[in-house]
């Protein structure tokens, strides 16, 4: 690997709480070098803003445990979030960033515009409260949260039905692809000028959840030419999203796309309130 | 070879009774090497054969390896492919004495375990092969003999035309042995997917790349195995599904690693990874309680097959022999 040299700051930022001891392994990634750490999984983070990332392990004091520690800086808080918000499974514990998800052996969060992983590197188990007490170290560094740090585009999306858990915000088609596979082509004009928020949404029958993506362009005239675009080439999707597309709209420089099972009445119904909401 | 005509079912008493790791030799001539035009077919075969062994105790639920379990479990693997009985002989349907053998693994997050790297560099030693002879790499990381399962600090660089020289130079056959995964960018990475760390100058945005790749979820992948130099010397993949990761890839959420146990061996690598879509298929459906289906979808398997004449995708002609442990096979 050829790492990059750690900036202080950043090292600052990741030292031990009481009990462990930082080992040999630290390393610092940019925008150029970051497959080396991730390989394809670097893309992911550049769809994002990424800017740097400092990697450190740590020890326990017996040595028989180990926590890799992974701090990304990306260039803007909304990415932070967005990052976090493409897998955020686990409990959500209190005093940890803007959001946090910690399962078994892995601690994520969020806070301004920094991502955070802590990982039990033994997956031995057992060390919840050192994931969280590294974590709740950490956010102490970072700069305070800002309520203004969240995606605006969040508030567009209507309360009613919707699974928070589900809402991920992105930029990128293989960040799509990742959420739902539409075509081999670009048909939704993504990229790193576009916002969009997946989310899903119980509709109030017992079958089957809707998945609804908003698109923000940075224009009205992107807006309607993606949305003729994507109309017009609705047969060239993917047999699974074609079947599942239930309806498509714009208003102003916002895309609607709906996947799944409702009825029009749903689909008015949501539609109002989004459209109320931009 | 093993040809495709062979007898494909395993009585049980042949399999328990290939189940012991066996004999030092073969018999086979030092200095042999098969022909890579045998190697090398102008499309898919008609039909494949893939083996699936599991025995959970190779590696425990937090990771830790039995290199006794591993090398029987590698052993069943083979024996039950070839219809041996003697893994050592097994081998020897792939690879001869005087083979220069390149051993693709992978390193990056979830690596191939270096137990089953040496597993397999012991029984090449035993097969003949000289341990100089053995090359374990991923990327331009490479090491030698048994111990190359454990450091790889050699490096042979790249040709002209970006294939690493360990396969241009170096060696006359290939074992591929990944670990399995789902992957973020291309659906599934496992067979042909490995080959990304055999060239250099690839990137994600494919931009001055010989190997545009990545296009549309990684579509044409097959084209790295499809190159010639590979193509022409690869005999065998082993995947490493011990405990594949079924949701994201290549980064490690650990919820979603999965201690399988598992181990598919195969001469056609676009066969074994229709099998490991079809498994994790299976897996998230399980997690879930409800169709999760892979997204993207990892359209590269069938590519492989249509466009490049690599293998066997279509299930419905891919044999699958799957033993040992049954409960939650899924397949």
């Amino acid at each position: 690997m050829t790492a990059t040299k750690p900036d202080k700051e950043l090292v600052k930022i990741l030292e031990a709480p009481s009990g462990w001891t930082a080992s040999g392994f630290q390393a610092e990634y940019l925008s150029h070098n970051l497959h080396e750490y991730l390989n394809g999984g670097a893309e992911r983070y550049l769809g994002y803003g990424f800017q740097r990332c400092l990697v450190r392990e740590f020890v326990s004091g017996s040595c028989s445990s180990s926590l890799r520690v992974e701090l990304y800086r990306m260039d803007s808080p909304a990415n932070a979030f967005g990052i976090f918000s493409s897998d955020r499974r686990g409990e959500k514990p209190s005093g940890v960033g803007q959001d946090a998800a910690l399962g078994e052996y892995l601690l994520q969060f969020w806070q301004n515009r920094y991502f955070v992983r802590v990982q039990d590197m033994e997956l031995q188990g057992g060390l919840r409260q050192s994931l969280l007490s590294f974590g709740r170290l950490i956010s102490s560094r970072l700069p305070d949260p800002r309520a203004e740090d969240r995606p605006g585009l969040l508030s567009v999306l209507p309360a009613e039905g919707l699974d928070r858990s589900s809402v991920c915000y992105f930029h990128t088609q293989n960040s799509l692809n990742s959420l739902i596979y539409l075509s081999e082509d670009n048909v939704l004009g993504l990229g790193p000028e576009t916002e969009a928020l997946s989310a899903e949404y119980k509709t109030g029958k017992k079958s089957g959840i809707v998945r609804c993506l908003v698109i923000r362009y940075p224009t009205q005239q992107a807006c309607r030419d993606n949305l003729s675009g994507f109309s017009a080439g609705r047969d060239k999707l993917a047999g699974s999203s074609r079947k599942a597309l239930a309806h498509v709209s714009a208003n102003a420089n916002y895309l609607l796309v709906l996947f799944g099972p409702c009825g029009p009445d749903w689909i008015r119904r949501f539609e109002n309130e989004l459209w109320k909401n931009i | 070879m093993t040809g495709r005509s062979q007898k494909e079912s395993i009585s049980r008493k042949d399999f328990i009774r290939a189940g012991a790791v066996g004999a030092m030799g073969l018999g086979l001539g030092l200095n042999e090497t098969l022909a890579a035009e045998q190697l090398a077919p102008a499309k898919s075969p008609a039909r494949a054969k893939v083996v699936l062994v599991r025995l959970k105790a190779a590696m425990t639920a937090e990771g830790q390896k039995d290199a006794g379990v591993l090398d029987a479990m590698l052993g069943k693997t083979l024996c039950a492919y070839t219809g041996e009985n003697d893994p050592v002989a097994a081998l020897g349907h792939f690879i001869k004495p005087g083979d220069s053998v390149g051993v693709k693994m992978n390193v990056m997050m979830t690596p191939t375990h270096s137990e089953l790297m040496a597993c397999l560099a012991r029984m090449l030693v035993r097969l003949g092969v000289k341990e100089e002879k053995i090359i374990i790499w991923d990327r331009d990381n490479a090491g030698v003999g048994i111990e190359g399962a454990f450091t790889r600090n050699r490096k042979y660089g790249f040709d002209p035309e970006s294939v690493s020289r360990i396969i241009t130079d170096e060696c006359t056959a290939l074992i591929n042995i990944p670990a399995f995964k789902s992957h973020w960018l291309s659906g599934v990475g496992g067979a042909l997917k490995n080959w990304c760390g055999a060239v250099t100058k690839i990137n994600v945005r494919d931009v001055d790349t010989p190997y545009p790749i990545h296009k549309d979820s990684c579509a044409d992948m097959g084209r790295l195995a499809a190159i010639e130099a590979i193509r022409s010397r690869f005999r065998l993949v082993i995947i490493d599904a011990l405990r594949p990761l079924f949701e994201g890839g290549p980064q490690v959420n650990p919820e979603y690693l999965w201690h399988y146990g598992g181990l598919l061996a195969s001469e056609d690598q676009v066969a074994a990874d229709a099998i490991c879509t079809e498994l994790l298929t299976k897996k998230r459906e399980q997690y879930k309680g409800e169709p999760w289906p892979l997204s993207p979808p990892p359209k590269h398997v069938e590519l492989a097959d249509t466009r490049y004449g690599l293998g066997v995708s279509d299930r419905g002609k891919i044999d699958l022999i799957a033993t040992g442990e049954e409960k939650d096979r899924l397949i």
